[in-house]
């Protein structure tokens, strides 16, 4: 450990884990130094505009198109998922459909927002269900650090609509802000569907559609401001507009929201006491360096680029008494593996998860308004938990307000179906044209609906992040190494997922149109005689995870890890099972738990540094 | 979750695909069209107004209101032969006595291997705001501009999408309705703003 240490922490990575425990321990008096291997460009507003202009003009509007990759700083991307190259070498059997990106910020500036908490049975499901493995801690113990999340994100939902499933929430507590206004696609399916009866193994459930948690601005509660766009610049100049304090309807949280009315980790960092940050972009941490007499890690390598079209860069290490890797599950797994480190348990990388997910789609029988408000504003989760998943994987269903755009293409590819001659409208054997044409689309498109199907996945060792040093990225950093295998236990909750969807539509009138196109691009898992294609959620887990013991477990329940003491890997990449909400909650709430244990330690603890 | 958008449409991400070269390129680069004198009405982009109120469906008033005619003609000059703008023009200003527009459009338009693909590229261009390469066939045929790749035409170009008309919505991004307007129901479409505003439609009522 360097004898003057330029920070208290350093963290890696300025997602929404390296931004909320940066906040905190800044506000507690602590010097942080963050190091993100990404841009920064999106953090001033102007910039964040630029972003979006290049969204506008991109032919292709794929979650990636406003957030290009740095060449220091390469990041999968939805076309290499489809082409099967990329930044991802991906060694199968199955494909790895998930996308991430490395900018001040991280994934949050294309997530969806939604922000479900996971189920008390999730963090029990060895000890319920016989299958996965359990957390070394319960709800109850994240409970405090869900409702801290939720201030910090600005979550919008009703305690009423998510006391279900056993989750349960403190006396008298609410969220900062009122739920937002279901769709009208989301009340059209619910006079339909509510109260619609389905059978899994031994259980009846009665389905609801019920509002979603969002990290997205409303209307709201006492004692809450809504936090809107940044604009964080040198001299210290902010801009403070009101731009972005309530949702406006942009129906493009993802791949970009324009007013930033939906939380986006540069939120949270512009909360930071900017005294004691310290946040230098465009330097990739490449090693952790680990003083060999005593474990402890004693300062992190990395690389700094000025240019981000460039392999050019300069070598550097930052020093502090406490470290924190916080770049991503991917991101992580790869640093500790290229740094040689947790070699002790041999589950690094090991256990990746994602949430699997099947698209559905059909024609509403009336106009539900496609294409109008935030992507999807409600879901019918009723099937997340229950006994049948000693059997097989639960699920639940986001409904889309944004058309079949997330599958097809939507409404382009519905033009040009119309407009080729591909759909069954024809005019003389032709395509569409003219008044025909308008009418027609005109006649579809508001009817347009889409599920997202989350599955989820047990950990499984052979679902692995490695690296290969025949696999370099431009500055010779490792490139991430992918074994994927989706198993019968999550296929298995496919296939129920797809009788529930069809026993809905059919319920609700909507006929099918679920990949009835040409081909698709979606990669493929055979079940018995059932195909289901499948695409990633962004849900990347599992990579380091957290264990009660350091033969099972890379990091404890504090996310520290086992060998190293003064080293803490946080993120989705701790969660030893998934269950099906979106991680990003649960994420944010370990990494604010997390936070209060730096700062304690910090504050108290000065015992020299020594592996345990 | 972020990549619930892993949304990947269905056809090229990368409007840098590489080109079936060499072909011969149809033309040379665009020449700027001579300045209209004052208070002579600009025929060329009136006939392609006409033109483009056939193929789309939508009134003359709506297109304009894009601000989007003059750039795409000009992007049709820049990929597309001379002579192939020239005939698609010709087509609803040269319209044979006793024909109606229809039979004109099938029979000039979209039954000729030239234009017909031409005017479906140009109807996409009104509806999506970019460009969508031309058939292989054809540009094997009719000569390759190495401007015929998948592009947009410009932000504003996606932003006036008629599509978005089309679906009683807006461009994703862009043009937002506000907090909440989500949960009222949609537009009636199929009977204009202006009908809609005035005497509510019970058609997207609630079932």
């Amino acid at each position: 450990m360097s004898e003057s240490p330029e920070a208290d922490v350093v963290i890696v990575g300025a997602g929404v884990n390296g931004a909320l425990i940066a906040k905190q321990l800044t506000s507690a008096g602590l010097r942080v130094l963050l190091l993100e291997a990404g841009p920064d460009t999106a953090y001033a507003y102007d910039g964040y505009s630029e972003h979006l202009d290049r969204f506008w003009r991109a032919a292709s509007k794929s979650v990636e198109s406003p957030w290009p990759a740095a060449v220091g700083a390469p990041q999968p991307d939805t076309a290499d998922v489809r082409n099967g190259d990329g930044y991802f070498v991906q060694n199968g059997p199955d494909r790895y459909g998930s996308s991430y990106s490395r900018t001040l910020g991280g994934s949050t500036l294309h997530w969806l927002g939604v922000c479900l908490r996971m189920l008390p049975e999730d963090f029990e499901l060895r000890s319920r269900y016989g299958v996965g493995r359990d957390w070394p801690l319960g709800y109850a113990e994240l409970e405090p650090f869900y409702r801290q999340a939720e201030r910090e994100i600005g979550v919008s939902a009703d305690v009423v609509d998510q006391a279900h499933l056993g989750i349960e929430f403190a006396a008298g507590y609410d969220y900062p802000m009122r739920a937002l206004p279901p769709s009208y696609s989301d009340q059209m399916l619910a006079a339909a569907v509510d109260g619609m009866p389905v059978s899994l193994g031994s259980q009846q459930f009665a389905l609801k559609v019920r509002s979603y948690p969002a990290g997205r601005n409303s209307i709201p509660r006492p004692g809450y401001r809504p936090v809107g766009a940044v604009d964080e610049r040198g001299e210290g100049m902010t801009l403070d507009r009101g731009l972005g304090q309530r949702c406006e309807g942009n129906t493009s949280c993802t791949p970009i929201c324009p007013v930033q009315a939906k939380y986006n980790a540069q939120k949270s960092l512009a909360q930071a006491d900017s005294t004691r940050l310290r946040v230098v972009a465009q330097a990739v941490a490449s090693k952790v360096l680990i003083d060999p007499v005593n474990g402890a890690v004693s300062g992190v390598e990395y690389q700094r680029y000025s240019d981000p079209n460039s392999a050019r860069h300069t070598v550097h290490t930052a020093t502090a008494r406490y470290y924190v890797l916080a770049a991503h599950a991917v991101e992580n797994a790869k640093l500790l593996l290229a740094s040689g480190l947790g070699g002790g348990s041999s589950l690094i990388g090991k256990g990746l998860m994602d949430h699997p997910a099947l698209y559905a789609w059909g024609l509403a029988a009336k106009p539900i308004g496609a294409f109008r408000g935030p992507l999807s504003t409600a879901g019918i989760d009723d099937l997340r938990g229950g006994t049948f998943r000693s059997q097989h994987a639960a699920f639940r269903f986001d409904i889309g307000n944004d058309g079949w755009r997330a599958p097809t293409g939507a409404p382009d590819s519905s033009v040009a179906a119309a407009v080729n001659g591909n759909s069954q409208n024809r005019q003389n054997g032709q395509g569409l044209y003219g008044s025909r044409l308008r009418a027609h689309l005109q006649h579809t498109l508001p009817r347009q609906l889409r599920f997202s199907i989350a599955v989820e996945q047990l950990p499984d060792a052979g679902n692995a992040v490695s690296i290969d040093p025949r696999h370099l990225d431009p500055l010779g950093n490792p490139r991430p190494v992918i074994s994927y295998r989706i198993d019968d236990y999550t296929m298995a909750g496919m296939a129920a997922a797809t009788g529930v969807y069809r026993q809905m539509f059919a319920r609700a009138g909507i006929e099918d149109h679920t990949h009835d196109g040409d081909e698709t691009w979606f990669p493929s898992v055979n079940h018995g005689d059932q195909v289901f294609h499948y695409h990633g959620m962004g849900h990347f887990a599992g990579t380091h995870v957290m264990g009660e013991r350091p033969e099972n477990s890379v990091v404890d329940r504090d996310q520290r890890c086992w060998e190293h003491p003064n080293l803490y890997v946080v993120g989705s990449g701790s969660f030893p099972t998934m269950g099906t909400s979106n991680p990003t909650l649960t994420m944010a709430a370990l990494a604010l738990r997390t936070a209060n244990q730096l700062i304690h330690e910090l504050a108290a603890d000065r015992r020299p540094l020594t592996a345990r | 979750v972020n990549a619930e958008a892993v949304n990947a449409h269905g056809d090229q991400h990368d409007s840098s695909l590489p080109l079936p070269l060499p072909l011969p390129l149809a033309q040379p680069l665009p020449q700027p069209r001579p300045a209209v004198g004052p208070g002579q009405p600009d025929d060329r982009l009136e006939r392609f107004l006409d033109l483009s109120v056939a193929l789309t469906g939508f009134e003359r008033f709506s297109l304009l209101g894009t601000g989007l005619s003059a750039s795409y003609l000009h992007e049709l000059e820049a990929i597309v032969p001379a002579g192939v703008v020239d005939d698609l023009l010709r087509a609803t200003t040269q319209q044979p006595e006793g024909r109606d527009l229809e039979t004109q459009l099938e029979e000039v338009i979209f039954a000729d291997p030239r234009l017909g693909p031409v005017a479906r590229n140009l109807i996409i261009m009104w509806y999506c705001g970019g460009w969508t390469p031309m058939p292989d066939d054809w540009r094997a045929v009719y000569g390759a501009s190495p401007l015929d790749t998948r592009h947009m035409v410009s932000a504003d170009a996606y932003r006036a999408g008629l599509q978005w008309v089309a679906a009683g919505a807006h461009a994703a991004g862009a043009n937002q309705q506000g907090y909440g307007a989500w949960a009222l129901p949609p537009d009636d479409v199929t009977s204009g703003t202006l009908a809609s505003l005035l005497a509510p439609s019970m058609e997207s009522s609630p079932a």
